[in-house]
């Protein structure tokens, strides 16, 4: 396929102007990686509180997600951010996600108000991944289905010692596979 | 990790399996089912299940693929069918209940963690909850009941091991037909203890093959107040308890020497000379 793009590329441009062949090879390698569906990785970084929607591209490092099917939001909370934060997924749309992944100490909550929006797992092997501490929430919020699944399903995994909690409605078609790898928690909530 | 529906959400709508590999799966049925769809497959391969803030009602059919680990403190009834290769713990502070058939292979151990445990074997409306494929029943501390109240049902899998550790078992017996049990092997460890509930009617019959005792074991047969304990086996309502396949140290001169049997105030002794009614018991003619 590289090999192919080289040709149109060559053929386009006069034989003077041909760039040489280790320029071609970064170009190449640029557009392959533009577009062959290599993950998003976002990381949430507002712990206020306050303005804290996902729409909101200050809220995102190093911007907003693409929102679809590679797209990995990272929830990183740090001892200087510790309690709990809730970051709301404000739009009337499908936010397609393929991982979301809570690193940090604080209590993490996702929820929806907007009727007409729901945090969708999509791509290859979609998870919510518990690395820290801190338990994850998705509860219920304005959107007639908070979470929906796909044909990929859902798998909740991660070391971490904190929770997944989902208290929102789930809907659409696909498996939910639970695979934590924390202690087991006999009598207690979360886990 | 909690599924938990909202008083906002109701229940959870999507079609799939629930699978459980490893992690404790918290599930609240407060405001809606956890589990989505009743049809939707459980997968249990590991992990524990436990219910929170209600008690839980199962309808999805249960495949397993490890051992199903039932803890907590709240009840749980499950409804749906039980099968695949695996084992079932029930560990919970309260009672579990299994309304339909278990064909999973494997064992069943009820043992509290903490407390004891109680698990029903009981069914509704049809010949359920069963257990054919398991292997063994291991009462440690706890107790395991079959009720045939509602429909009469041979529970137990003829060719099984009960380990009565510690344990009770309870024969609930059903107001039209008279109940029958049987495993391949009792193994006595600790004091425990045979019920029969029944009524004046019908009775109920418990036969074990082998019996063994460990560690000096002992158990003890009671009835409630309107049944009789001994008498002619499959007559009115006498219920007992048959050894069909005693070692001579569990025969010395037609005593079984760690066997107990006792009678609730009102209830009679059967004249059969099936059971005596105070220690030692009494072996059957």
């Amino acid at each position: 396929m590289l090999q192919d793009f080289f040709l149109q590329l060559r053929r386009q441009i006069p034989r003077g102007k041909r760039l040489n062949h280790g320029r071609r090879w970064a170009i190449a390698a640029l557009v392959w990686v533009s577009g062959s569906g290599v993950a998003s990785a976002q990381t949430w970084t507002n712990f206020t509180n306050s303005g804290n929607t996902w729409s909101t591209a200050t809220n995102w490092s190093p911007g907003l997600p693409a929102f679809d099917a590679t797209t990995v939001l990272t929830f990183d909370s740090t001892a200087s951010n510790v309690g709990f934060y809730t970051a709301i997924a404000d739009g009337a749309t499908t936010y397609n996600v393929n991982q979301i992944v809570v690193d940090g100490i604080a209590a993490t909550t996702l929820t929806n108000n907007n009727a007409a929006g729901t945090i969708r797992f999509a791509g290859t092997n979609p998870s919510i991944a518990i690395n820290g501490a801190a338990t994850l929430f998705i509860v219920n919020g304005t959107g007639t289905t908070d979470l929906t699944l796909t044909n990929s399903g859902l798998g909740i995994v991660g070391g971490g010692s904190g929770g997944v909690a989902l208290t929102g409605t789930i809907g659409g078609s696909g498996n939910l596979t639970i695979n934590r790898t924390a202690a087991l928690p006999y009598y207690v909530g979360g886990g | 990790m909690t599924i938990a529906p909202s008083s906002g959400a109701g229940n959870n709508t999507f079609t799939g399996s629930v699978i459980l590999n490893n992690g404790n799966l918290v599930l609240d049925q407060t405001n809606g089912a956890p589990l989505g769809s009743a049809s939707n497959a459980f997968v249990i391969n590991g992990g524990t299940v436990q219910g929170i803030n209600a008690a839980l009602t199962i309808a999805n059919p249960i495949t397993l693929g490890g051992t199903f680990s039932f803890v907590g403190s709240q009840n749980g009834t499950f409804t749906g069918t039980l099968g695949g290769a695996g084992n079932i713990r029930i560990g919970v502070t309260g009672l579990a209940t299994f309304q339909n058939a278990i064909s999973a292979v494997g064992g069943i151990t009820v043992e509290g963690f903490g407390a004891p445990s109680a698990l029903t074997l009981s069914s509704t409306a049809t010949l359920n909850g069963t257990t054919v494929g398991s292997t063994s029943y291991s009462i440690n501390n706890s107790t395991l009941t079959l009720d045939n109240t509602t429909a009469n049902a041979t529970r137990l899998n003829t060719g099984a091991t009960m380990n009565l550790n510690a344990g009770s078992l309870v024969l609930t017996t059903n107001s039209a037909i008279n109940g029958a049990e049987r495993v391949a092997v009792l193994n006595l460890n600790g004091g425990n203890q045979i019920s029969f509930n029944t009524n004046t009617t019908h009775s109920s019959r418990l036969t074990a093959d082998v019996v063994n005792q460990t560690a000096n074991g002992t158990f003890q047969i009671i009835t409630n107040n309107l049944a009789t304990l001994g008498g002619i086996p499959g007559t009115s309502n006498n219920n007992n308890v048959f050894f069909s396949n005693l070692s001579a140290a569990n025969n010395i001169n037609g005593v079984l020497p760690y066997g107990f049997a006792i009678q609730s105030t009102g209830s009679s002794n059967g004249t059969g000379g099936w059971c005596a009614t105070t220690a030692p018991m009494a072996l059957s003619p």
